[in-house]
């Protein structure tokens, strides 16, 4: 089920190449939020600066460089296979154990990510300038978003992994700063927190997983970590293994982390589109497959990865089912998709999850840009309830949302088919049924509620009442883009099982060593047969319930429905049980602890002090008869105590 | 030249401090020279920072004079990677507060002169060699301090100075008792008397009872100031009642000062004590961790919030102190420079909000961000700073520490870092409250920050995001210190609760790895 340390043996020899261009990826988009941020700092409360044009041009220009830049360095190794660019910043930590220093590292992984990254964020920073027009934080959107951007490049080109536990908390800052970007809401900005607290409970697995893997290897650099990790006993394996997956399961929102990513959707959605689908949740997966050296050796594990990704593809997809609000159906739907990934990396499938996160990052940004484009067009409606019959108005968003959605749904010969379908063999072909058998209902349920998605808003005739207006240039264009990508992106990892050429699988055979593929090509076939079938179910039930529908349907009940609707409880859970009391325990801590007991204690010092001057008071009558006894009294006193010592046995009989 | 650097950037503020008590109030020049006074002050100490040789081992710059030659009390003072931070801090703080408190309307002059005599306070005990030179400059920043509070505080000043003074004196008094028999021991064995921490920690002790007492004795005045659980009481009470730059001053500096005596004076002298009592100690610092972090997320006030979120980052520093290992000790000295500055800077912040809004309950606040994106940018800086964001200064200092403790023990290390889940939880709950939402008091003026105190400001922001990106500067000094100070003083590297997760690290002075 898993391969062994022969197979990670790298066939093509690695020839490593500095290059000052690696480090400008990362710290142009960075440059230009740091001048962005300053000019929304000097001109929010002037209400004046640079018009949106400009500071839309200006967004978008850093994330173009450094796409052109990626492009660039892609092209190179394109052209000379094992090549491998790296930088160094100079030094960041120097003690007495360790060095680390700001070093990147671009190996045929990174770069496909970095290309995908800096690609898929320049179409969205210029999605951006039109959604975002007219709105007051216009600058200071496009600073987060920029600086988002670059610490998602340090994440993925990081040469260590402590780089990339920095870009890793970056881009959650960014993530809260972005979802609560409308903070006014008392609700958003709450999303926000939500957000950055959960994926906080997954960096302490993270950061101990990082202590402890340096404890072992005495290294932070993945070179080191892999050689260094070569004689660890697999227990010890498996609870780093184990601590740096809670970090992936928040990052990725995986169960039971996943609570926040629905919350998320509180952002601006080309946020949703950028952060919460194709770029920094998909982080999780990116980790795992960096580390695959420490997965591929704890099949314990790794199988808790199967487990947890197929749970929370299948429950994910179940809440889809019943969500009105179109942002959230994608949320979900994103949670779900992730679910795959997770099953591939932990089914020892690194090139089939990366494949799929590389995939989904288009479709999955397309829907997301066009949900924004709808929202836009109907002037911040969300529910779908209220939409229907938006084909003939927004042609474009039509067009590239249908392509999405087949592609999500796994019809091929779109991208969605080919990578989800990679997915769902390796695990057949990994003996994980089960697994594959809930993968396929989650497929089928994918293909349901995407298209009751997509006939809710696009079938049938509008039931809402805003005023539609057209899609602007700067959306269609990234739309247009994304689409073909949606289409196009399934071609370069064509199942090999059939003999055609997986472009996927080769190029990244230099990091995961070669992956082989064994299997029956007519088992494949049928296999591939049946989730068509299971797919195409899912869309025909939708296009029954759906397509000409009238008006609102009445939402579901039942037990079923109702457990639906409260997201199986998570929520709720996690408030009775960990929120609240928390708190409680903080104000009553406070009030019992603090203010009574210890204060308390003091008070009742002070208390006895003075009680016990009040009934010495009473001795200092200033009556001579009362001195008088009292000195009687003492003298006795001090009679009988010289006697007893110096003279024992005056007073025995 | 530069060794006198030390006696000038001691006795200068003392003596302008004192100055300055006597002239008459009506002269009107008291803040400006203050200021001069402590504008010279800082570069003195950044021209110590510059004559520090990284690579020298031991004191530098030292200053050695007979005192009291009868009783072996020299005025012996000099300067360590350790040491050289604290006063670079000590001085910048003192500036700050200075330019924060420039338009303080009740007897300006006097308070810059306290604060002047604080600094000398604090400056002397961080360079003293000698315990009983220590002793004396640890009570007079004692001194300063009460006027400080009492007579500038808020409403229950007097409640909250009282408790102070009652708990520092506590300790000082078992302090100075512990330094009398100490020295009383070292007499008896050797027939001479000494002072000098350098000597004493070279006494061999006979493994007694006694021994943990006077270990215990050491630390009591220490631990009561960093402040360890359950030691703390007294701080909620005097960081809300003392006036916002004063609480700058206890947090961003004083509290280092506990940490310091234990860093220096208490481990040194008594490594097997710590062997024994070490696991018992960092089970308190745990508890302090948790408590004082849950205890912020009870808060219904902001300075009160900041000052349990204190006592949380405090044990954190602490339990890298007992943990005594090399990266422990290397985290403990950045972090205390780090913490210093974000929640120096933060308690500074919630006094601009006090002057403003006349209260800094968090309830009666809302939605600032809104209308002062300045003030709300520079807070979350140093939010994320002090949560321990990797990029910004609170990282370095905590990663330091938890790598350090996980050497020693998984379990701690586990324990400790629940600090990252609840410091994010209290403080984004925070920023959440008052700072996002709907606006609490539209019809308030919108929240500016004076130039003043935004000048005291903005440096803290500066120097958090530098020490996140580049720590040579520091590193370079406190590595060397730190090996010198934990190969001198080989304390038991391995304290800790019964089974540690892992066997521990790689021995403690190894060629540095690359990587």
């Amino acid at each position: 089920m898993f391969t062994t340390i022969a197979d990670l043996h790298q066939t093509t020899p690695i020839s490593s190449q500095s290059s000052l261009l690696l480090s400008l990826i990362v710290l142009l988009p960075i440059l230009g939020a740091l001048i962005l941020g300053s000019m929304a700092l000097w001109s929010q409360p002037r209400e004046q600066g640079l018009s949106e044009k400009m500071l839309g041009a200006l967004g978008t220009l850093t994330p173009a460089l450094s796409a052109l830049l990626a492009l660039y360095l892609f092209a190179q190794q394109l052209g000379q296979p094992g090549l491998q660019w790296t930088a160094n910043l100079g030094t960041w930590i120097k003690v007495s154990l360790f060095e680390l220093s700001f070093g990147f590292m671009m190996d045929p992984l990174s770069g496909l990510m970095t290309v995908m990254i800096t690609c898929i964020g320049t179409l969205i920073h210029l999605f951006s300038i039109s959604y975002m027009h007219g709105d007051r934080g216009f600058a200071r959107y496009f600073a987060c978003l920029n600086l988002f951007l670059g610490a998602m490049l340090l994440l993925i080109l990081s040469d260590n992994i402590v780089g990339l536990f920095v870009g890793w908390e970056g881009v959650g800052v960014c993530s809260f700063l972005l979802i609560g970007f409308w903070f006014s809401d008392a609700q958003k900005a709450g999303a926000g927190t939500k957000a950055f607290v959960a994926n906080r409970v997954g960096d302490f697995g993270f950061l101990l997983g990082i202590l402890f893997l340096f404890l072992e290897t005495s290294h932070f650099d993945f070179a080191g970590l892999q050689a260094g990790l070569a004689e660890t006993p697999e227990s010890r394996l498996a609870v780093i293994a184990f601590l740096l997956l809670i970090g992936a399961l928040g990052k990725s929102a995986q169960i039971p982390l996943h609570v926040w990513l629905p919350d998320a959707m509180a952002g601006p959605t080309p946020v949703s589109a950028l952060i919460h689908a194709a770029t920094m949740v998909t982080a999780g997966v990116y980790m795992i497959a960096r580390l695959h050296f420490i997965y591929s050796q704890t099949p314990s594990i790794s199988l808790l990865i199967v487990l947890i990704g197929a749970l929370t593809a299948l429950m994910a997809a179940s809440i889809a089912l019943v969500q009105n609000d179109i942002k959230k159906v994608l949320a979900y739907s994103t949670v779900s998709q992730l679910g795959y990934m997770f099953m591939a990396v932990g089914a020892g499938a690194y090139v089939a999850g990366i494949f799929h996160v590389f995939t989904h990052a288009f479709f999955k940004a397309a829907l997301f840009l066009g949900a924004g484009a709808i929202i836009h067009a109907l002037h911040h409606e969300q529910d779908l309830m209220k939409m229907g019959g938006l084909r003939k108005k927004l042609p474009i968003t039509h067009l590239s949302m249908l392509i999405s959605c087949l592609a999500i749904a796994g019809i091929p010969p779109f991208a969605g088919f080919f990578s989800k379908d990679e997915i769902l063999w390796s695990l057949w072909n990994e003996g994980l049924y089960l697994f594959w058998g809930m993968g396929l209902l989650t497929a089928g349920l994918t293909a349901f509620y995407m298209f009751r998605l997509y006939f809710l808003a696009f079938g049938s005739s509008y039931r809402g009442q805003a005023e539609i207006s057209a899609e602007p240039l700067l959306m269609k264009l990234p739309l247009l883009v994304l689409g073909a990508g949606a289409v196009l992106s399934g071609f370069l990892g064509l199942p090999a099982v059939l003999g055609l050429p997986n472009w996927m699988e080769h190029w990244l055979s230099q990091v995961f060593g070669a992956h082989h593929v064994a299997g029956n090509m007519g088992l494949a076939l049928m296999l591939m047969g049946v989730s068509v079938l299971v797919a195409s179910a899912g869309i025909l039930v939708a296009l029954k319930k759906y397509a000409r529908l009238q008006s609102a349907p009445a939402a579901a009940t039942g037990p079923l429905a109702n457990m639906l609707h409260q997201k199986y409880g998570f929520d709720l859970l996690y408030d009775a049980v960990l929120v609240r009391p928390l708190r409680r325990m903080g104000t009553l801590g406070w009030q019992i602890v603090e203010r009574l007991m210890i204060d308390g204690a003091i008070t009742f010092g002070l208390w006895a002090y003075k009680v016990a001057a009040l009934m010495l008071r009473q001795l200092q009558t200033g009556s001579i008869r009362a001195y008088g006894h009292y000195l009687l009294l003492g003298l006795t006193a001090l009679a009988y105590l010289y006697f007893t010592l110096h003279l024992p046995g005056v007073f025995r009989p | 030249m530069s060794a006198y650097l030390l006696n000038l950037i001691i006795f200068l503020p003392l003596a302008v401090g004192l100055l300055l008590l006597a002239l008459p109030s009506k002269l009107g020049l008291h803040r400006q020279i203050a200021l001069g006074t402590a504008v010279l002050t800082l570069l003195g100490s950044l021209a110590i920072w510059q004559a520090s040789n990284p690579e020298a081992s031991g004191l530098q710059l030292v200053t050695r004079m007979a005192w009291i030659p009868f009783l072996g009390i020299d005025y012996h003072i000099g300067i360590d990677g350790i040491s050289l931070f604290l006063v670079v801090l000590t001085s910048l703080f003192t500036l700050l507060a200075m330019l924060y408190s420039w338009s303080l309307d009740q007897q300006p002059g006097r308070f810059f002169a306290l604060l002047l005599i604080l600094e000398s306070g604090l400056l002397g005990t961080v360079l003293a060699a000698n315990l009983f030179l220590f002793y004396v400059f640890w009570e007079l920043m004692l001194l300063p301090m009460f006027f400080l509070i009492g007579i500038w505080g808020g409403a229950q000043r007097i409640k909250a100075v009282l408790k102070f003074v009652i708990y520092t004196m506590a300790g000082s008094l078992v302090f100075l008792l512990s330094i009398l028999y100490l020295g009383t021991q070292y007499q008896a064995q050797t027939g001479q008397w000494s002072f000098e921490i350098a000597v004493l920690t070279q006494l061999q002790l006979p493994p007694t009872p006694m021994v943990d007492l006077l270990f215990l004795g050491f630390a009591l005045a220490f631990l009561i100031k960093v402040p360890v659980f359950p030691l703390h009481t007294w701080l909620p009470d005097t960081y809300c009642e003392a006036p916002p730059v004063v609480t700058f001053m206890l947090s961003g500096v004083m509290a280092k000062m506990g940490v310091y005596g234990l860093l220096r004076i208490t481990l040194p002298l008594f490594p097997d004590s710590l062997a024994r009592l070490g696991p018992v100690l960092s089970l308190l610092t745990i508890a302090g961790i948790i408590y004082g972090a849950i205890l912020a997320l009870g808060q219904v006030e902001i300075k009160r919030l900041l000052a349990y979120s204190s006592i949380s980052h405090l044990g954190l520093i602490a339990l890298g102190v007992f943990t005594w290992n090399l990266s422990s000790i290397e985290g403990v000295v950045y972090h205390m420079v780090s913490h210093a500055v974000a929640t120096g800077g933060l308690f500074l912040m919630a006094g601009v909000l006090e002057n403003h809004y006349g209260t800094t309950r968090i309830d009666q606040l809302g939605g600032i961000a809104a209308r002062a994106p300045l003030y709300a940018v520079l807070f979350m800086l140093l939010t994320f700073a002090s949560i321990g964001v990797p990029g910004l200064n609170g990282f370095v200092g905590e990663f330091l520490i938890l790598l350090g403790v996980s050497s020693a023990s998984a379990g701690l290390t586990l324990l400790a870092a629940l600090t990252l889940i609840l410091s994010a939880a209290y403080m984004l709950w925070l920023t959440q409250r008052f700072l996002f939402g709907p606006e609490a008091q539209p019809e308030h003026a919108p929240l500016r920050l004076p130039v003043l105190q935004l000048a005291a400001i903005a440096p803290l922001c500066l120097l958090a995001i530098i020490m996140g990106l580049y720590t040579l500067p520091f590193t370079q000094h406190i590595s060397p210190a730190v090996q010198n100070l934990i190969q001198n003083n080989q304390g038991p590297v391995q304290v800790m609760l019964p089974e540690g997760y892992f066997n521990p690290t790689p021995s403690p002075v190894e060629k540095p790895v690359h990587g």
